[in-house]
């Protein structure tokens, strides 16, 4: 039996998005589809599984994240599913729990953290412009528009003022970890 | 090569790969080797063993059509990179038990 959940996560937000997907496999369904908004979930005995999401350069196919999915695969990590962004993609995995409590840490180095972090921060430095582009189109045509679509084109921007705002927090937010762990790496690995 | 550290993931990492091993094993292993201490992350191990083939200090195994499991192997120029890492460790060691006043 297949539950079904409408939600979305921003990419800047993808360990809600995990926090929330390991709750309800912890509540006993576990992922077995991914999508922008759409979720699928299966039964299963609750707390078996842990579900991790990563965001990965280039496309499901390309031979690199194939060399790395079957890499996780041999370490019983599955892959269940890959959502597409823009040249990127966010990959949906899930495995049998150990009980560790750092089972979802896939970096365990300072060097590679930086790096994956830099990879979502790049993506949020040039989300923002494009989201903040929309928000104006979206804008004018909001107060010059047509009294029919003014009410929607209004919404729209609104939403998209507010995505773009969302964005440019959490670049700067993950600026500062970022800072943050270079600091430390200069006497810590 | 010399006056370069090795990253703990890359000593361990090699250490393990006196005889093949795969991805899962090499994480065992160092687990093992340190006593549980160094639990290496997916992620990292596969940022290392990538970086570790393109600069041959380990090779990958010809297949094995039965466990169809990737294994590895340190060659020969990652054993002298690993022996020269202990020559600078044990600098280090003998160093630090030396001003510190302790012994063993």
């Amino acid at each position: 039996m297949t539950k079904v959940v409408h939600k979305m996560y921003p990419v800047w937000d993808l360990d809600r998005e995990e926090v929330w997907l390991n709750n309800m496999a912890d509540e006993g369904y576990i992922l077995s589809r991914p999508g922008k908004i759409r979720y699928e979930f299966e039964k299963c005995e609750p707390g078996k599984y842990k579900v991790k999401v990563l965001f990965l350069k280039g496309m499901r196919f390309s031979e690199k994240n194939e060399e790395y999915f079957r890499f996780l695969s041999e370490m019983g990590i599955e892959l269940v599913g890959c959502v597409h962004v823009a040249g990127f993609c966010c990959a949906y995995f899930r495995f049998e729990s150990s009980g560790d409590p750092a089972e979802l840490e896939f970096h365990s180095d300072l060097d590679s953290k930086i790096s994956y972090l830099r990879r979502i921060f790049w993506y949020c430095v040039f989300a923002t412009p494009i989201l903040v582009f929309g928000a104006m189109i979206n804008t004018s045509s909001c107060l010059r528009g047509h009294s029919s679509l003014r009410f929607i084109n209004g919404l729209v921007a609104g939403w998209v003022w507010a995505l773009a705002a969302a964005c440019l927090v959490a670049i700067f937010a993950m600026g500062y970890k970022i800072l943050k762990l270079k600091k430390e790496r200069r006497i810590h690995e | 090569m010399g006056q370069f550290a090795l990253t703990e993931a890359v000593f361990y990492i090699l250490l393990s790969l006196q005889n093949p091993l795969h991805g899962y094993g090499i994480i065992q292993n160092v687990e093992t080797l340190s006593h549980g201490r160094v639990k290496l992350a997916a992620g990292t191990l596969y940022g290392a063993i990538n970086t570790l083939l393109d600069k041959k200090w380990i090779d990958a195994l010809p297949e094995n059509p039965q466990s169809r499991k990737k294994e590895y192997v340190i060659t020969e120029a990652g054993r002298d990179v690993l022996k020269e890492e202990l020559a600078r460790l044990a600098e280090l060691v003998e160093n630090g038990r030396k001003i510190m006043g302790e012994e063993k």
